[in-house]
């Protein structure tokens, strides 16, 4: 996915949006940031999310964090092959090391989320 | 780190219980996310195992010298630990903590100010300074290598785990004063070096690591609405 096309949160999960359908990840900022990951625990099919709360975790480092929801909506598909192969986070974040698909039950919560260049300077602030 | 502006310090007078000790930590967290407070808590521990966040429960039961201990799941990642002849610090650090892009930094400057206390007292720890990586990691959190270990003459004395929630963080670690009967082969500061004066310990480390990170600081307690919440949070597990 081209990372132009995406919005992304300040807690680092970008969303491409097709139709009715978002697609979530965490950016290559927040890849670099955990650093050697060794475990995610991805939401089930059926769970239904909501923007802002907790949605998965990663541990990396002796070191737990949330992943935090970009979107509300309904989970419909998971990355079965992510958490036996992180190494997908970092060769391709915006592709094969998507996380989860949501069917969006309010589509008003994209206008919330960040350009890309938006995205970068909120990195850019957060790093001095 | 930029340091922050204040910090309360916690020193638990007698060992609790493992679902005590993990309850307050996570009470801790949620008290600097939501009002903003720092604090440094020093406790110490009944006899316990304490899986980190993934570990399987089976990894335990696999291991006849834990399967009969009391354990306990820790917010944090990482090994299991025995928890017995030690002593524990948490520490928290609110959103507003300088280390959002950079926060394994902490595990640096605290595990320093603990090297250089115990070095102060004749038990020269240092940072093991590499991460030893096996395709199988061991269950015990003590038989792995990190390159933030705290090592004393070859043998780790000191590691750390993190939870990392709404920009805070909780950091914890256990410092390993002398080997537990269920573990006889992880070493403590008083079978290796033996004779080390260990008295008031907390207190100095503590003196140690809130110079290091803040302006100003306070010895203090858990406020009332932290108790009520260490209980619900024990009631609900």
């Amino acid at each position: 996915m081209d990372p132009a096309s995406l919005k992304f949160t300040k807690t680092h999960e970008w969303v491409a949006v097709e139709g009715d359908v978002a697609t979530i990840g965490i950016s290559d900022f927040a890849v670099h940031l955990l650093s050697d990951l060794v475990y995610a625990d991805l939401p089930p099919i059926g769970k239904k999310i909501t923007q802002g709360e907790p949605f998965g975790e990663v541990e990396s480092v002796k070191a737990v964090s949330d992943l935090y929801a970009p979107v509300s909506g309904e989970v419909i598909g998971r990355n079965d092959a992510l958490p036996d192969n992180l190494d997908l986070l970092t060769t391709s974040p915006f592709g094969g090391g998507w996380m989860v698909k949501v069917r969006l039950s309010n589509a008003g919560e994209l206008s919330s989320l960040l350009s890309q260049t938006a995205y970068k300077a909120h990195c850019d602030a957060e790093k001095h | 780190m930029t340091k922050l502006p204040h910090v309360r310090q916690i020193i638990e007078p007698a060992p609790n219980s493992g679902a005590w000790n993990m309850a307050v930590d996570e009470v801790l967290l949620q008290s600097a996310i939501e009002n903003g407070i720092a604090t440094l808590r020093w406790y110490s521990w009944e006899p316990t195992a304490s899986l980190g966040y993934f570990q399987r429960e089976s990894e335990l039961q696999n291991d006849p010298r834990l399967a009969n201990l009391p354990h306990v799941r820790r917010l944090s990642g990482g090994g299991t630990l025995v928890h017995d002849h030690e002593l524990t610090y948490s520490l928290t650090l609110p959103p507003s903590q300088s280390l959002i892009t950079r926060p394994m930094e902490l595990y640096r400057i605290v595990h320093q100010c603990i090297a250089a206390e115990l070095s102060s007292r004749g038990a020269g720890a240092a940072l093991r300074g590499v991460t030893v990586k096996n395709r199988q990691e061991p269950v015990l959190c003590f038989a792995r290598e990190d390159e933030h270990d705290l090592v004393l003459n070859g043998r780790k004395v000191l590691g750390s785990a993190q939870r990392r929630r709404r920009g805070a963080i909780l950091q914890h670690g256990g410092l390993l004063l002398a080997a537990s009967p269920v573990t006889p082969e992880l070493l403590g500061i008083r079978d290796l070096c033996p004779g080390v004066d260990l008295e008031r310990l907390a207190e100095s480390l503590g003196t140690a690591i809130v110079k290091e990170i803040a302006g100003t600081w306070e010895n203090g307690t858990l406020t009332a609405q932290e108790l009520e919440s260490v209980r619900t949070t024990i009631a609900d597990c």
